[in-house]
């Protein structure tokens, strides 16, 4: 069937301003909270939230591209997109810069750029269109389209970032599980990956094996690996009902946070907005997935319900993973909270994200 | 289709995560683990008091003479140090605190050094060592050093104010100490929030102006120090008043010490304030007063004249002059011009001893003398009962009782005003934290001890004696100065020693309208010259003409 072009006006008018209002709204909670996080007492790397918010403009620019161009579109070059996407994934291994002990940057002059990022929606994309054509129904399909998932992720996992590799398998999971694949086949996948618990735990790295140590009592080691999940338990802890304040909490000003615009804007949050401001953000994040969902709900494209439920699946384990871990409900991992945390490519990969879940959501509204 | 199961579970799945972080949130935040508590008190660096801003001291012409400015201080984190650091601060701080830290420490805090210089705060900074923390806070400064370091007094490490102006003024200058509220970095750095820091300080201390001079007062200073170093002296004082009000404009003491560096502060005898804490017999200077009293009492009028051998013999004891030569037949002014001994000891005789030592207290002498400063002395004078043989005599030549300088300037600046005994005083005024005036210096009253006539003849006497007797080492050819030399003996264990004498001369000028009183009192000179004529008379002259010159008075009037 050919579609009829909307405008740039008409797709405006159109989208679903709950889902619009909710991400703006974050957007702006996490300036707010980078700004705190990166100015310290004299002022120190102010900077951040001022290229967040040049991250937001060139954002917004993307939204808009991809809304115009519509999800279809993508649909139909998901194959290719997530050829390129592996190409920028090996690419970064032979040739992007060392971070923090992973390859993961591709440094292109003023910015750094980051392929897991796009990885993320490249693997979406085509696993709503392959589980379309080959619907995850018998094993040996199931079994195909884990692989063709696998590949990106395993690419992930030697940068290695197995922070984003998690990401990737809680997004295969998910859209397999909504592409129809019977129960037993994840039941099954899950059941061996907790049998095979023991036996990784023997691959897990020492800093890692530690991190699930302290995740399970932090005061094991309170000055070393468990010092950053004690610091964000306090920042969190001594925010109170009514926090301290915008540009008043201590745990970031003075340092005690580690990495407090990125993996621990959370706490940085929580400590100055208290409570009340955890709550908001958390009801912000229920009202987006609300929206999602409902989207996922509307749309008779069975490619655009995977599409979503794996957009969906992203946010939500970025956030569940980054929130829990500021708490002590999960073991620490570099994930960023997505909208809110510092992060270019991150944002940037969102907002596209999220422009393709508004794309479908304007499909729906379509008349025909 | 595929999809059925996508109406249900997927909520459930999604929000039954929120519902944890819900609950999490709600316990974390509403109902915090104690240990979270415990440990986020004690990250930071609680209330490190600090000193802060210490009200000033300013002279009469409002320059200060006390002030505070920021300065550097290190402290130590034992918890953060390593001890075999310690060693590499050798040479920088004392041995003893190198000692301490160069083994292990208990304890969060420790001060490695208070408010230390420029030179000193750099080579610690640049050392980097962990565990070291730098806080500014404020340093007493005395700019002028030494100058009216007795009268300002001094404070110790934590500003408050141990001796002078600022012990007794303590109470407006202090400023409650600042509580910083520093921290630890990961990285072991410190930041000093200052904006946390003035939280509940009070708007500021008060000041404390003073009536002293600082021009005259570094005229007075240098020309002390000089004549000291001619003449070899242990000790000298100079107090330099306004008869009129009763304000001193210069107080000086030798030794003297430099208030900014600590190590002087606990020299005793180069704290000691001669000008008021210090006694001695005053001789001849005093001779006015006792003719004064004498005429007051009607025991001798101005127009007698007395026979003066070399020397007479009194009850048990001798009175002879200083010069070896008998004057003949004086006047009672020319008693006083030519400072006979045996001619004041004749007049001293008329006047009964229970008129004479109520006459001296009535003077100022052997009392509190109510001035803002601390450790005054009241001088020693025996009671009459005790006054037996020589000793009224002694009395009359200014021997056998002690004063402070201060007393007797003051007593000169009742001779020099027309006979009204003031209150000497040296604050002129005190402003609190919101600049309100809570004190005022002023003239005040204590008695008329002489007939505005009798001041007036003595006065002119004291003129006679600068032009042609003892005192002419003072005379100016622009100014009519009024004087009277003092050589007095210096009694130890109850006898007077040979060869240690007090030279001083008390006297004022204009001698028509008096500016200024001034006493110079020069101890144990031992270069030879012991006359208070020879001695301390050049240095009065001096301060006198330094004084003209700078223009700090204007008469051109009597010459020769």
């Amino acid at each position: 069937m050919e579609e009829k072009r909307l405008s740039l006006r008409e797709n405006l008018a159109s989208l679903d301003r709950l889902q619009f209002l909710s991400v703006l709204a974050l957007f702006f909670l996490g300036v707010a909270s980078i700004f705190s996080a990166g100015a310290g007492f004299d002022g120190r790397g102010s900077g951040f939230a001022a290229r967040q918010l040049l991250w937001g403009c060139l954002s917004a620019v993307a939204y808009l591209g991809v809304l115009q161009v519509g999800y279809a579109r993508f649909l139909s070059w998901a194959y290719r997109i997530y050829a390129f996407a592996l190409v920028l994934l090996f690419g970064v291994m032979v040739l992007g810069m060392t971070v923090k002990g992973s390859q993961s940057w591709f440094h292109l002059g003023f910015f750094r750029f980051q392929p897991a990022e796009f990885g993320k929606i490249a693997l979406i994309l085509v696993l709503a269109k392959h589980f379309c054509r080959y619907p995850p129904l018998t094993l040996p399909s199931f079994l195909g389209g884990l692989a063709l998932a696998g590949v990106s992720g395993w690419l992930v996992l030697v940068q290695p970032d197995a922070g984003s590799a998690m990401v990737y398998g809680a997004i295969a999971m998910v859209t397999v599980a909504v592409a129809g694949a019977p129960w037993k086949y994840p039941a099954g996948l899950i059941g061996l990956m907790m049998a095979a618990v023991p036996l990784g735990w023997q691959f897990l790295k020492e800093y890692q094996k530690m991190r699930i140590r302290v995740f399970l009592d932090p005061w094991v080691d309170p000055l070393g690996a468990g010092y950053n999940v004690i610091q964000s338990r306090i920042a969190v802890g001594s925010g109170g009902l009514l926090g301290k304040g915008f540009m008043e909490g201590l745990q970031s000003k003075l340092r005690f946070l580690p990495e407090p615009h990125t993996d621990f804007i959370f706490s940085v949050y929580c400590e100055e907005f208290g409570f009340i401001g955890a709550v908001g953000m958390l009801l912000l994040f229920g009202v987006l997935f609300w929206r999602l969902i409902e989207t996922a709900m509307r749309t008779k494209d069975s490619r655009a319900k995977v599409l979503i439920a794996g957009i969906s699946a992203w946010i939500w384990f970025q956030m569940a993973e980054s929130i829990g871990m500021s708490m002590g409900l999960l073991p620490v991992t570099g994930l960023p909270l997505p909208l809110v945390s510092y992060g270019g490519s991150s944002l940037l990969a969102l907002s596209v994200a999220l422009a393709l879940a508004q794309s479908v959501y304007i499909s729906t509204l379509k008349t025909y | 289709m595929l999809l059925k199961r996508f109406g249900g579970s997927p909520w459930f799945l999604v929000f039954l995560f929120f519902a944890v972080l819900f609950w999490r949130v709600a316990s974390l935040q509403l109902f915090p683990d104690p240990r979270v508590e415990k440990q986020s008190r004690r990250q930071y660096w609680s209330r490190v008091p600090v000193s802060t801003n210490r009200g000033s001291i300013l002279d009469a012409n409002g320059n200060a003479l006390a002030l505070s400015i920021p300065s550097s201080s290190f402290f130590l984190d034992p918890a953060f140090w390593d001890p075999s650091n310690g060693p590499k601060l050798r040479n920088i701080l004392p041995d003893s605190i190198v000692a301490t830290i160069s083994s292990a420490m208990p304890g969060r805090f420790f001060w490695l050094a208070r408010k230390v210089d420029e030179e000193t705060a750099a080579k610690i900074r640049t050392l980097n060592l962990k565990g070291i923390y730098e806080i500014s806070e404020k340093k007493r400064l005395y700019p002028n050093r030494s100058l009216l370091s007795h009268v300002l007094g001094f404070c110790d490490v934590d500003d408050r104010g141990l001796s002078g102006i600022e012990m007794v003024w303590d109470k407006v200058l202090f400023s409650p100490p600042g509580i910083k509220i520093l921290a630890k970095e990961s990285s072991g750095r410190t930041l000093d929030i200052s904006r946390h820091s003035d939280e509940g300080i009070p708007a500021g201390p008060g000041s404390v102006r003073l009536t002293i001079d600082s021009r005259i007062q570094f005229i007075v200073e240098k020309r002390l120090d000089e004549g000291i170093a001619e003449h070899g002296a242990k000790w000298g004082s100079i107090v330099c008043m306004d008869p009129e009000t009763g304000a001193i404009v210069a107080m000086a003491s030798w030794p003297s010490f430099d208030p900014n560096v600590r190590e002087n502060l606990t020299n005793m005898k180069r704290i000691a304030n001669n000008s008021t804490g210090r006694t001695y017999e005053p001789g001849s200077t005093f001779k006015p007063i006792v003719l004064g009293i004498a005429i007051e009492k009607g025991s001798v009028r101005g127009s007698e004249s007395f026979n003066c051998p070399y020397r007479i013999k009194v009850a048990d004891g001798h009175i002879s002059e200083a010069s070896n030569r008998s004057y003949g037949r004086l006047s009672v002014s020319e008693i006083l011009i030519k400072s006979s001994n045996t001619g004041m000891a004749q007049i001293g005789l008329r006047v009964k001893p229970f008129d004479m030592y109520h006459g001296v207290r009535e003077w100022g002498f052997s009392k509190p003398l109510e001035v803002e400063l601390n450790g005054v002395e009241d001088g020693l004078l025996a009671t009459p009962e005790q006054w037996r043989g020589v000793v009224p005599s002694n009395i009359s030549i200014g021997q056998g009782l002690a004063v402070t300088p201060l007393h007797l300037a003051n007593a000169m600046a009742a001779i020099a005003n027309g006979g009204f005994l003031l209150r000497p005083f040296i604050v002129s005024e005190v402003k609190d934290s919101t600049g309100r005036i809570i004190y005022k210096g002023e003239r005040k009253l204590v008695r008329e001890v002489l007939s505005p006539k009798t001041a007036s003849w003595l006065s002119s006497i004291m003129k006679e004696s600068v032009k042609s007797g003892t005192g002419k080492m003072a005379r100016l050819p622009y100014v009519s100065i009024a004087g009277k030399t003092g050589t007095a003996q210096v009694a130890e264990k109850g006898e007077y020693k040979k060869g240690k004498w007090v030279s001083s001369f008390a006297g004022f000028w204009p001698e028509e309208n008096p500016d200024y009183v001034m006493l110079v009192v020069i101890g144990e000179p031992s270069k030879g010259k012991y006359y208070g004529g020879d001695v301390a008379a050049p240095v009065f002259r001096r301060i006198v003409e330094d004084m003209f010159q700078t223009g700090l008075f204007a008469c051109i009037g009597w010459g020769g």
